[in-house]
């Protein structure tokens, strides 16, 4: 169902060592941050996409998907770093008047909004190379090795188990409330989606209380080994 | 052209952004200079280790509150991946956060949010690594507390249960939208008016989509509130995690 988890199983790169992969992708990232030069940036997106696509067979197609959506978004934030208002026309590139002052853009506002979109692609790139070769099993093992505190880890490791049963019965609910026209106008559609989240809610306790039994016949002593 | 009316453009303006922003209130991957990415982490950590001192202490007591505290951030990841109805038409995405302070309180939510965050980075691609930091100040942090102070100070003033909600969930999405703007201003100011007129700017430019949202999460909260009351004769004791208050 999310296919970043998909494709993070399925690429040539899924078998390689994970603190490799998490290494490299989180210094590029890093990097990509610090660094201010465009070329030196141009250089991360070329070369992180170019592994992405030619060693690890990523396909193109999806990919493209996946990048499109944060691509749009970066591009639309980028709007009000751009165009400022100013009572002088003299700094503006282009500008549009009103009564007394203009809105436009300038070299600097322009050069800075090129400098954040490379470097927000350039993360974009470096984070889609973590995650895309990265299982999330394999991740759990880097995790381990940061030394992130032992509960978090625990908790990350059985949110994932839950997250896809869950996107699961979500579907099915939703499926069937489509049927019986649960969104047919906003009003029938808060009220269906009310009961989706509260019904969601309720198999959550139920679940909760199914699994401390499960558990406490499988002998848990408050520890999951991982 | 020269001289177009600033509520028409604006208008124009905000309906091509509009459906763009509605997909939430995150700061996206690399966005952030590195600087404020550091900063912003420093202040979010004290909040997330008051929280986890609070987890542990849970744990301590009763293992099996593990699974239900992942449950829960489990919930809170779908529900952030649904499709909430908006009144523009198009469609947003609820927050869960409001709810889950209201029912657990804000510290254990500063974790739980934070982890949800990571989620989202990690397999949806919306928000990000670098800028974990400061996207959890405001979603982990700033957001449930404002839900929660607003909860407890309205039910102490014997307000309508309904009310209460409404207000929490809604407020604390719009102390969210706030911070975010504040944090997007402080990194690029603006030329001549610099950070305040960035601020100005960042606000107006969610704010179309913001005040909708916030409504919107609000009334859904509310109806999910009220059907938890209803399906449980115990109310809302019942999923209090036990030992925490």
């Amino acid at each position: 169902m999310l296919i970043i988890d998909k494709i993070a199983y399925n690429n040539r790169l899924s078998q390689t060592n994970p603190y490799l992969k998490f290494g490299v992708g989180f210094a590029l990232l890093i990097l990509s941050v610090l660094w201010n030069n465009l070329w030196g940036l141009g250089a991360i997106i070329l070369g992180v996409n170019s592994i992405l696509i030619a060693v690890a067979r990523i396909n193109k197609k999806q990919y493209i998907k996946l990048l499109t959506i944060p691509i749009v978004f970066i591009l639309f934030s980028l709007i009000a770093t751009i165009f400022y208002v100013s009572k002088e026309k003299s700094d503006f590139l282009f500008s549009v008047g009103f009564s007394n002052c203009y809105i436009g853009y300038s070299m600097i506002t322009l050069m800075r909004a090129i400098h954040i979109l490379l470097r927000s692609f350039a993360a974009l790139s470096c984070i889609y190379f973590i995650t895309l070769t990265t299982g999330f099993n394999q991740l759990i093992l880097v995790f381990k090795k940061l030394r992130i505190p032992k509960e978090i880890i625990e908790i990350i490791m059985l949110t994932y188990r839950f997250i896809f049963i869950f996107l699961e019965e979500v579907a099915e609910l939703y499926i069937a409330q489509e049927m019986r026209f649960g969104y047919i106008n906003l009003k029938t559609a808060y009220r269906s989606l009310g009961i989706l989240v509260s019904t969601l809610f309720t198999r959550i306790v139920m679940r909760y209380q199914d699994m401390s039994i499960a558990l406490d016949t499988k002998l848990y002593d408050g520890e999951f080994y991982i | 052209m020269k001289k177009l009316s600033i509520p028409l453009t604006a208008t124009i303006l905000l309906l091509i952004i509009a459906p763009v922003y509605t997909f939430g209130m995150h700061i996206m991957e690399g966005f952030l200079p590195f600087e404020w990415v550091i900063i912003w982490s420093i202040l979010f950590i004290p909040f997330f280790m008051l929280g986890l001192k609070d987890l542990k202490k849970i744990f301590a007591r009763d293992p099996r509150q593990k699974i239900l505290i992942a449950l829960v951030t489990a919930f809170v990841f779908v529900l952030s991946a649904l499709k909430l109805p908006s009144a523009t038409g198009s469609s947003s995405h609820p927050t869960g956060v409001g709810l889950g302070a209201i029912l657990f309180g804000p510290k254990i939510m500063a974790v739980i949010g934070t982890i949800v965050l990571l989620f989202q980075a990690l397999l949806l691609a919306h928000g990000g690594l670098t800028t974990l930091g400061a996207n959890a100040f405001s979603m982990a942090v700033v957001g449930p507390f404002v839900s929660y102070t607003v909860f407890r100070f309205m039910r102490k003033g014997n307000v309508n249960k309904g009310l209460c909600v409404f207000a929490a969930a809604s407020l604390g999405d719009i102390a969210t939208y706030i911070v975010t703007s504040l944090q997007l201003a402080l990194a690029f100011p603006d030329p001549v008016g610099g950070v305040t007129a960035s601020a100005v700017k960042f606000l107006s430019v969610f704010l179309l989509t913001q005040i909708p949202i916030a409504a919107a999460e609000g009334i859904l909260t509310n109806i999910v509130y009220d059907l938890i009351q209803k399906n449980n004769p115990e109310g809302e004791e019942a999923y209090e995690i036990k030992g925490y208050k």
